[in-house]
């Protein structure tokens, strides 16, 4: 009962009013810029970074989570009323949420998105509750050799589950490792191409990075276009009928099991969980055919999904200090300036922060509910700010956030460079999601390899001759193999098409 | 002539950056096995790099992968010069007339945008970011120019 002990004591760490409050912002921050198109969970992380500082770790992390899955319960309005993903995790949504709203039945679907996603958030928050510990155990075993192949394992993974080419992925995540490697080295003190630049020596803010990369060059992209929106007013009463829960609970739980499993590995999170379970959906449900022409529960698997995968990818995070998506890796960087080394001594070392953040994600989930469900109206009134009054507050806010975390003005010249380089980026279909997971990941790998060359007395072989290691490297080159197959390689565009 | 496909614009690119990270790392000790120099990682990444971006161009070239998606020069230059705006006025002349500024630039990158909506948007936008940030949150930025004392 161990287990039940731990999460009393998280749960006196969540209902501090403090951290109820933190709780509610973030969820409350989450829901809005989950709503807005254009603004997703990363940029709004990384705006509130330097804020945290402030903080302790426990509400930072409180708060910061909260805007991760808050993000996908709001993601669903947009999806449903306007045909847009207000997150891209909520893309398939709109398929059959939009085609229920142009039915007039908004409000059922808007209702089933929201259950969907609590029951989803409260399954996978107890899986997290469930395997994080028994994980971190194992993890507190590992030498610096599995750590290495574990983490080229889960860059591999991230490269396989990124859309596009498996090509250009590759060469995404090693671009991404050579920049992480900007910077001081911290074993010769050596500056790394920094070029002289003294804003450069404690590297490249990984802030400037990931809001140019998933902030400002979006903010370009949207800016292309002169858009439209139609919102529907009309929604209806939320509550779906009897009959529609009865032929939704096998979607929702199936979702759930998905995208629980599909948070956990790296470059999974809450996008693939949703793409994953609708097709599931699409082949197992019936009768079939009513998919894409507003079938309810073509709304309840993918938002029970993402939610479900959203709540898990915490688990790399929190066990293994390796972050799944570019989310988690900004966590990881809050945690690093609460002074906190992500890893599996976390939670042995700090209880109250762990089951903390677990604890405040169930209460998370419930204000959520209610965020989403009495409150509706009040973010279909924000989904009608048009976009042209949007864009500059996401400028303004992005360059404040990114010069206050060091109070430099170089990171903002990087802001600027990466909203550059973004931008081509988007222009020749290359995902950056690769590129900030190598980024984190890349100076970790080096110091793990370094670290297990010294212990193998520069003997190589050490990587393949410690069973686990080995089995990592076998694994991740047999994934990489099947990838470039080009049988295998059709199927999974295929997959990734629908 | 054909436009470049976009693969082999990407290759070139990836190409260009592992080769540009091979060669500044020549001047940093590569080390040998016990000891790893600051060299040697950054030498093994980016000759791999340099590889991967040639074999994408090359694939490029024979298969049609397509070429760019349309470069949009308007809104790109504008919201880049909007950041330049502010990083170099922000130290200076505090966040207030910073924010109007930058706004100023950005809002002509949204054609939709006329320019009373525009000056709107600025002046409320400078308010509340002196408010939120500086004065709730507390974040370490003047607000005003430094020789208003």
């Amino acid at each position: 009962m161990e287990l039940l002990s731990d999460f009393g004591l998280g749960l006196a760490t969540a209902l501090s009013w403090q951290n109820l409050l933190y709780c509610f912002l973030g969820v409350f921050l989450g829901t809005l810029v989950g709503v807005l198109p254009g603004l997703g969970p990363v940029a709004t992380i990384a705006m509130l970074l330097p804020v945290t500082f402030t903080l302790g770790p426990a509400p930072a992390m409180i708060m910061l989570a909260g805007i991760y899955y808050g993000a996908q319960y709001g993601g669903s309005t947009t999806a449903i009323l306007v045909n847009l993903p207000g997150e891209s995790s909520s893309v398939v949504t709109a398929l059959d949420g939009y085609q229920m709203a142009r039915n007039g039945r908004a409000g059922p679907a808007l209702g089933m998105a929201a259950i969907g996603s609590f029951i989803a958030g409260c399954i996978a928050t107890l899986v997290l509750a469930l395997f994080a510990p028994p994980l971190a155990e194992i993890a507190l075993k590992f030498g610096p050799a599995e750590y290495f192949s574990m983490m080229t394992l889960g860059l591999v993974a991230a490269v396989v589950l990124a859309s596009g080419s498996v090509l250009k992925a590759v060469a995404m995540v090693l671009l991404g490792i050579l920049l992480g490697l900007v910077g001081t080295d911290v074993n010769s003190g050596q500056q790394r191409f920094t070029f002289g630049v003294a804003g450069l020596a404690d590297g490249i803010s990984f802030v400037a990075l990931a809001m140019g990369l998933f902030g400002l060059a979006d903010v370009i992209l949207n800016l292309e276009h002169n858009e439209k929106r139609g919102v529907f007013g009309r929604i209806g009463s939320l509550l779906p009928s009897l009959s529609d829960l009865r032929k939704c609970a096998g979607s929702i739980l199936r979702g759930t099991a998905l995208g629980s499993v599909l948070g956990i590995l790296p470059g999974g999170g809450a996008l693939l969980a949703s793409f994953a379970a609708y097709t599931l959906e699409k082949r197992v449900a019936k009768p079939p055919r009513e998919f894409g022409q507003g079938d309810i529960r073509g709304v309840a698997a993918p938002e029970s999904a993402n939610n479900a995968g959203a709540q898990t990818s915490f688990i790399p995070l929190l066990t293994l200090g390796i972050p799944s998506n570019p989310t988690m890796a900004l966590l990881i960087g809050a945690l690093m300036i609460q002074g906190i080394q992500p890893g599996p001594q976390v939670m042995t070392e700090r209880p109250e922060l762990f089951w903390g953040l677990i604890a405040s994600m169930l209460l998370g989930n419930l204000m959520l509910l209610v965020l989403n469900l009495p409150l509706i109206g009040l973010w279909v009134r924000l989904l009608t700010i048009p976009y042209k009054f949007l864009f500059n507050a996401i400028l303004i806010f992005c360059a404040i956030g990114t010069y206050s975390v060091n109070n430099s003005a170089t990171d903002i010249w990087l802001l600027l460079v990466f909203t550059a380089v973004g931008y081509v980026f988007i222009k020749l279909h290359c995902e950056p999601a690769p590129l900030v997971l190598g980024f984190i990941l890349g100076p970790m790998m080096e110091e793990n390899l370094r670290r297990a060359l010294r212990i193998s007395l520069g003997d190589p072989t050490v990587l393949v001759t410690r069973p686990l290691s080995a089995a990592f490297l076998v694994l991740s080159v047999l994934l990489l193999i099947t990838m470039i197959a080009p049988s295998i390689r059709a199927k999974r565009e295929a997959a990734l098409q629908e | 002539m054909k436009p470049l496909s976009r693969d082999v614009l990407a290759g070139l690119l990836f190409a260009g950056a592992g080769i540009g990270f091979v060669i500044m790392s020549r001047n940093y000790n590569f080390g040998a096995g016990t000891r790893m120099g600051p060299g040697m990682f950054p030498t093994l990444v980016g000759s791999l790099l340099a590889l991967l971006g040639a074999v994408i161009a090359l694939r490029g070239l024979r298969s049609d992968a397509g070429t760019p998606d349309r470069f949009h020069l308007r809104p790109f230059v504008l919201v880049l010069l909007a950041i330049a705006v502010f990083t170099i006025l922000v130290e200076p002349l505090g966040l207030f007339i910073t924010t109007l500024l930058t706004v100023a630039v950005a809002a002509l990158a949204d054609r939709e945008l006329s320019k009373r909506a525009a000056a709107v948007t600025a002046v409320v936008l400078a308010i509340g970011s002196c408010v939120v940030f500086v004065t709730l949150l507390g974040l370490q930025l003047a607000i005003w120019p430094s020789f208003f004392g």
